[in-house]
């Protein structure tokens, strides 16, 4: 089919509506997949189709055997920086834990997780046709998730369908509050039980210490293009020696025919993964990532002085665990929603006043409560955010305290 | 002869190498040549995300941006005297 010429217009000279260059942008799962200055250029070497693999070795062709880019050692560096033994490049941390639930049980079997898990992490349990079981959160205002409950949910799994579960997942930082969840509690539970241990890294690791021996974790997962400075799709699938043999299995199938064989192949990895720009951002990151996380400290001082700041608005009340031990923030706004009560643009006022300031990420619409993260700003960049809070609330009559 | 040459340029463990004027080689040079000059070009970007919205520069990033902005400079003008002679 011929798709007529001024419908193509449109793709043409692509830009984006709030570059990085010209707001400040608060989106909770951007800030840590901004690029460095390292992967844009290398974008431009490594941008074309499968560049990556101009040196592919044909006797084992696969991408971790590729050693120019060197992407052989990149494995290895990565697994060693998270503190474990095997890595491999996958599109998405839900990608990572689909392969890990797929590869670790059967049809049927259970996943435990954490109620504040992302809703990838359900999807992935129900495309590997798994069920899932919840560990409750303690609700308003913290939401914290009960650890302990863990071992509850396991046993419950046990009594139900005979047998334990496939895994367990653990959310090392929640999407919705950003609370910290201490996964020692959890890795020593589920060795008591004998049962894999996932955490998920997908808010941690590349932005913060991340050390899965120390944690105890059996596998992590992570996401690159949101915490590894790396263009999407990447995400990071790393795991033990224990584990290596259930998860890089080989393929096996053979043409009834041709009777073709593709034995150097790993079945869950569908032989290769990510190639091309997205893997080479996340190697050209990797230098900076592995210092960066040696910074957390002070993200960590920008985003607590923020919420502090912004708590001297009338109604604002941070939510979640306290103090933040995480860049991710939830805000309750009770007075900026009392304001959005009688504004025309209703719950939309306050969007377009932080847009009009060239501030973005917080949803549109939401005004009750709202997310941000600060990760990666400089501090003068978080006293304009600050400034340009206090000035909205000034202006609808909001006492700033 | 040639076809030496020609094998030559196309085998990437000798890219860049190619001592023949005019030939593959230079364009290799020019191509590597702009890749820097974006590069550069790169390092005011950052700048200006680092300093985003107002784009209140420090000292310190006026002179990165400064001297990003020359050497780009400087590597445009060689690489055009480089197309002209
Ligand atoms: C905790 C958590 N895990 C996983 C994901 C999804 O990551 P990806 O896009 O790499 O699959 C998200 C996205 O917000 C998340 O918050």
């Amino acid at each position: 089919m011929k798709i007529p010429k001024e419908r193509l217009e449109k793709y043409k000279g692509l830009k984006r509506d709030f570059a990085e260059e010209d707001y400040i942008n608060l989106q909770p799962i951007q800030r840590g997949g901004i690029l460095t200055e390292e992967a844009m250029r290398a974008i431009l070497e490594f941008g074309d189709g499968y560049s990556t693999c101009d040196w592919c070795p044909p006797k084992t062709a696969r991408l971790d055997m590729i050693t120019n880019p060197p992407i052989q050692d990149f494995y290895k560096d990565l697994a060693e920086f998270l503190g474990m033994d095997v890595a491999r490049v996958v599109t998405r941390c839900r990608e990572a834990k689909f392969i890990a639930f797929r590869m670790l049980g059967r049809p049927g079997d259970y996943i435990v997780l954490d109620s504040t898990a992302h809703y990838s992490s359900y999807i992935a349990a129900e495309l590997a046709d798994m069920k899932i079981k919840e560990v409750p959160n303690s609700g308003p205002p913290e939401f914290r998730v009960d650890l302990n409950e863990y071992a509850t949910k396991i046993e419950e799994v046990k009594k139900e369908s005979g047998k334990l579960p496939a895994a367990v997942l653990l959310t090392h930082v929640d999407y919705l509050y950003g609370n910290l969840n201490d996964a020692k509690i959890v890795s020593k539970i589920s060795k008591e039980y004998g049962v894999p241990f996932i955490l998920n890294c997908a808010y941690t690791a590349g932005i913060m210490p991340v050390d899965g021996r120390e944690l105890g974790a059996d596998i992590i997962t992570s996401s690159g293009h949101k915490s590894w400075a790396a263009s999407a799709p990447t995400g990071i699938l790393a795991f033990n020696k224990s584990l290596e043999e259930k998860l890089t299995v080989r393929s096996k199938i053979e043409g009834d025919l041709t009777k073709r064989r593709f034995g150097a192949k790993e079945l869950a990895m569908l032989g290769c993964t990510v190639m091309g720009a997205p893997l080479i951002t996340l190697m050209a990151s990797f230098p900076e990532v592995v210092s960066r996380v040696e910074r957390w400290g002070e993200e960590l001082e920008k985003v607590r002085y923020l919420v502090s700041e912004l708590e001297r608005i009338e109604g604002v009340k941070q939510l979640g665990i306290r103090p933040k031990m995480h860049t991710l923030t939830h805000m309750e706004t009770e007075g900026f929603y009392k304001v959005s009560q009688t504004h025309k643009r209703k719950g939309y006022f306050l969007y377009d006043e932080l847009r009009e300031r060239k501030i973005v990420g917080i949803q549109p619409g939401l005004t009750k409560h709202f997310k941000f993260n600060t990760y990666g700003l400089t501090w003068d960049q978080i006293r304009y955010v600050r400034d340009a809070f206090f000035d909205i609330a000034k202006k609808y009559g909001l006492n700033v305290c | 002869m040639a076809e030496r040459f020609r094998r030559r340029a196309a085998d990437p463990l000798h890219w860049g190498s190619n001592p023949h004027p005019g030939s593959i080689g230079d364009y290799m040079g020019m191509s590597s040549e702009l890749k820097e000059t974006i590069g550069e070009l790169i390092k005011i970007l950052n700048v200006l995300r680092k300093t985003s919205p107002n784009h209140q520069m420090g000292d310190g990033q006026k002179e990165e941006v400064i001297r990003a902005l020359d050497s780009a400079r400087r590597r445009l003008e060689k690489l055009r005297e480089g197309i002209t002679t």
